[in-house]
């Protein structure tokens, strides 16, 4: 039996692709692991980020589980269906691939678009492509720096949300990749950024480590460790900063958007309130990132106010 | 891992809650479940929280999570009152109390989560 969900987000509110992206997690889990299930994305006419990085990351992750799921490609927007072709969706960028020079003439297509490709980076490398993969993060984070304008403090804010969110996916997740993705809206003033994963998720870290979390039961208590700053590597001088002080420039400096979502629980802080939420039936296996970026007047945002 | 749900209203015997010593009351009817993981506080039928009890339900969150791993969710809040706890939940991190007082809700259904996502 096939599986068609249907896919129509034409509307730019933050939460409602992340809604959308659970609705199909539900549906993927309830389905027969024989089953051959088809995302249909034929009838969009826009997509935003958190929905295409986390349809990614949720294939890859039913994949491993021996689900089999395809995206239906008869778009009926050309537009739309050119758009895919350009960030690479779903097949992803990855580094490991280039050669060390070839990077520039790749990274040139990208400098006039109001995208990054969607990138995968592959974890437990060799010394030589773990520095490919070191170089690439830092093009792709220019990428942005440079297209979104982001002078002085701001761009170093990015380089932290960005360094500190993929570098926890490498030391923790216990993931094959990690993928980021980000689309930049001139006109609505904002960049949408996806950072995501399907490791172990924020309760399998904590749970790795039962001589100093022998308690952690539950994807709700590994959450507020993880936003408390509790880190599973022990060394409470040193670590568990990278999620606070993070969330903290986004939304306390630049007045930005943090959702994080790992098993079945979410996290959400803007200025107006900062909850955890529980997710219901579905279940995100791994750790997923959306952040909304203001490019506005952030004159006075220093970036040394918040590191901790 | 072990949870359960306490009816707010039936254990405060009032739909409006308006002292610290209604929560700690709260909290002292939830502890006497042993090798509780979740609590699950159901705040139907209540019409109004004070906000002495918001900061000390935080407070007492805060206290049952860091002293016995209680993790405390919060369902079927009414707007108003989830409101008020957004507002002390934000001071209390603004004043650095704790930094774990973030009110933790748990959605009666699919819909009620998707509204939100939406409003966000």
């Amino acid at each position: 039996m096939n599986i068609t969900v249907q896919l129509i987000d034409n509307q730019d509110a933050f939460g409602r692709p992340i809604g959308e992206l659970l609705r199909i997690i539900e549906i993927v889990d309830s389905t027969d692991l024989n089953d051959e299930i088809i995302i249909d994305l034929s009838r969009c006419r826009f997509s935003n980020p958190f929905l295409l990085g986390g349809l990614v990351v949720i294939q890859k992750a039913f994949e491993k589980k021996g689900y089999n799921i395809q995206f239906n490609r008869n778009f009926a927007d050309a537009r739309f269906a050119a758009y895919l072709e350009h960030i690479l969706f779903p097949r992803c960028i990855n580094p490991v691939s280039f050669a060390d020079d070839s990077y520039d003439v790749f990274f040139r297509n990208y400098r006039n678009r109001n995208f990054i490709p969607l990138t995968i980076y592959p974890n437990n490398l060799s010394p030589d492509d773990a520095r490919k993969r070191e170089h690439f993060i830092t093009e792709v984070t220019q990428l942005i720096i440079n297209r979104c304008r982001l002078a002085g403090d701001i761009g170093q804010a990015m380089r932290y949300i960005i360094s500190e969110a993929l570098d926890n996916i490498i030391e923790h997740s216990r993931s094959e990749f990690s993928i980021i993705f980000a689309q930049f809206y001139p006109n609505l003033g904002y960049l949408d950024l996806i950072i995501s994963d399907c490791g172990i998720g924020l309760l399998g870290s904590y749970q790795r480590r039962p001589d100093l979390f022998p308690h952690v039961a539950s994807h709700t208590d590994a959450m507020q460790r993880a936003i408390d700053g509790q880190s599973t590597k022990g060394d409470e001088l040193n670590r568990g900063f990278g999620i606070r002080t993070s969330r903290n420039m986004l939304v306390d400096g630049l007045n930005g958007k943090y959702f994080l979502m790992s098993g079945e629980t979410f996290y959400f802080h803007d200025r107006g309130q900062s909850r955890i939420g529980t997710t219901g039936k579905a279940s995100f296996d791994g750790v997923f990132l959306a952040l909304r970026v203001p490019i506005g007047d952030n004159r006075n945002f220093r970036y040394t106010d918040y590191l901790e | 891992m072990t949870e359960e749900i306490f009816d707010v209203k039936a254990i405060a015997a009032t739909s409006s809650l308006a002292t610290r010593e209604a929560a700690k009351n709260l909290f002292d009817h939830i502890r006497l479940n042993e090798n509780l993981a979740i609590a699950i506080l159901d705040f139907s039928s209540i019409t109004f929280i004070s906000r002495s009890f918001a900061d000390q339900l935080l407070k007492e969150q805060v206290k049952a999570f860091n002293t016995s791993s209680i993790v405390v969710q919060l369902l079927n809040v009414p707007a108003d009152v989830l409101a008020m706890i957004d507002k002390v939940s934000a001071t209390q991190q603004k004043t650095g109390f704790d930094r774990s007082a973030v009110p933790v809700v748990r959605f009666a259904d699919a819909e009620t989560l998707n509204n939100f996502l939406v409003s966000i």
